[in-house]
């Protein structure tokens, strides 16, 4: 017989912490999982519901593409160059220090309201961890790798593809696992405060006309959304491209 | 004992390499090599015999003089002149194929010739049926036969190895050399070995370059213990004697920095 797995517990526990918290007050403010069961079940029927999700992961794609690609080319630029190198980092310290949430306010002013401010929020979330560690990696880059594979008659390009690139992926995902789930965060936060649409938007609206129980299947949908990504799209790709890195 | 080959096939030309700032590192080394030959460079750490290989990879320009190959300068790293290192460095992201195919694949050769050729090297070193491991899953030996695999895909003329054998068991380190050898017979490659063992040096070379600590060339012995070697030569009489000559000829620098020290008191 397999151990028994404390694991199993957890939503059971969440659960029963849950309706005991729900009992103290009307279900109208806090409602209990029943409720919330029973609002989950008219929002999964409810094109609204999908289309608040769609956008929201939308605007995650784009931003997130945009960020990672971006990040991926200036860390491997400023891997190769000290200069750059050198450029780079002060401004990525002074910006990774402030919070993504911070420029919303003003990215909705500039941007107006809509997808654009968004994904702005996105990119500036999930950037700066990525850029991070990709120059860290960078640096961490064997140079007998490197001469191994020009005495093996690499060109400049050959290199960057066939050595920088597969080293620096493990560094690479550790910023893209942190710059996620950043950018997450911040992009339902940034729909809550600006936003006429999305997840974070239909939180923050339900809120304020007292719908409770839409509120918690938000967060709930959240919670779901993030480990799904997590599991099904993070994890398989990191297995893919960086799990040589714990063995060697 | 006859000489085997006699074409230069390499001239380290008056080579001197310095730190930034100008502690030389290399003086003035001169040496013709010749095809099908096989050189050891010995000494203590730090006496540049290491940077030696690296300037004739390409990837140290030294301060001074040139090295030519077949009459052309040597000016970057190329696929002529293999290097197996000492921490072998491997694409531990690539499996046993993938690392000796590397050469192949960035000439752009067809997947053909590239599974051909990878395989006839992967089978000269003893690796047939472990193509598609990953390099995590090997041994200290396994993964030096990989890394001269993947050395030899490229043909290379020359090949460069730097304390290859340092990290392996007596027993791995014996049967490699053999197999050295063999591969070298096989291919006709001319091979400049640097170790710190001076039986590995004897029993595989034609020559034993003997550094000083200045960074130039002690003395220069001819092994004259004919080919192939017997494995069993390793025990001979001849054997100690070079081995005794090359001993003094490190302990005689041993010496010299023995009384410079004590010379203070």
């Amino acid at each position: 017989m397999k151990k028994f797995h404390f694991g199993i517990l957890a939503v059971p526990f969440i659960i029963v912490v849950w309706m005991l918290a729900a009992r103290h007050y009307p279900p109208i403010i806090f409602p209990g999982p029943w409720r919330t069961l029973l609002e989950l079940k008219k929002q999964l029927m409810s094109p609204d519901y999908y289309h608040h999700i769609g956008i929201s992961l939308y605007r995650l794609f784009f931003g997130f593409v945009i960020a990672a690609v971006s990040a991926f080319v200036l860390g491997l630029l400023a891997g190769i160059s000290k200069a750059f190198r050198q450029f780079l980092t002060p401004m990525v310290a002074l910006f990774q220090a402030t919070p993504p949430m911070a420029w919303a306010p003003l990215l909705i002013l500039m941007l107006d309201l809509g997808n654009a401010p968004m994904i702005a929020v996105i990119v500036i979330a999930a950037f700066f961890p990525i850029v991070v560690n990709v120059i860290q990696g960078m640096e961490r880059i064997k140079i007998t790798h490197i001469r191994a594979a020009q005495t093996l008659g690499a060109s400049r390009l050959q290199l960057a593809w066939h050595v920088y690139l597969p080293e620096v992926m493990p560094s690479a995902f550790t910023g893209i696992v942190v710059g996620f789930g950043i950018a997450w965060r911040s992009l339902v936060a940034a729909e809550m405060i600006g936003g006429s649409s999305g997840i974070g938007w239909l939180i923050s609206s339900s809120g304020q006309i007292g719908n409770s129980p839409l509120v918690m299947v938000g967060i709930i949908t959240i919670g779901i959304l993030a480990m799904f990504f997590e599991f099904v799209l993070i994890h398989p790709l990191k297995k893919r491209f960086a799990s040589w890195e714990s063995k060697a | 004992m006859p000489v085997q080959k006699s074409t230069p096939l390499m001239e380290i030309n008056h080579i001197s390499v310095a730190y930034q700032d100008n502690r030389s590192i290399l003086n003035d080394i001169h040496l013709t090599i010749n095809q099908g030959e096989f050189v050891s460079i010995i000494g203590k750490s730090g006496c540049g015999k290491s940077t030696l290989l690296n300037v004739i990879a390409g990837y140290i320009k030294p301060k001074h003089g040139k090295i030519t190959v077949q009459g052309r300068e040597v000016t970057k790293p190329g696929p002529d002149r293999g290097f197996v290192f000492q921490d072998l460095a491997l694409f531990p992201w690539l499996s046993v194929l993938d690392n000796v195919s590397f050469g192949l694949r960035m000439a752009g050769v067809s997947k053909q010739e590239i599974l051909e050729r990878s395989k006839e090297a992967i089978r000269m070193v003893g690796l047939s049926g472990s193509e598609n491991k990953s390099i995590s899953d090997l041994s200290g030996g396994m993964k030096q036969r990989v890394a001269i695999a993947r050395t030899l895909v490229t043909k290379p003329n020359i090949l460069l190895m730097d304390e290859p054998f340092s990290a392996l068991d007596e027993q791995t380190r014996e049967s490699l050399q053999e197999e050295l050898l063999r591969i070298q017979k096989e291919t006709d490659m001319t091979v400049i070995l640097v170790t710190h063992s001076i039986d590995e040096a004897i029993y595989l070379s034609d020559r034993v370059a003997v550094f000083d600590d200045q960074g130039g060339i002690h003395n220069m012995i001819h092994i004259g213990l004919g080919k192939p070697r017997i494995p069993e030569i390793r025990v001979s009489s001849y054997f100690n004697e070079y081995k005794k000559q090359l001993m003094q000829d490190l302990r005689y620098d041993f010496q010299i920095q023995y009384e410079s020290e004590g010379s203070g008191i």
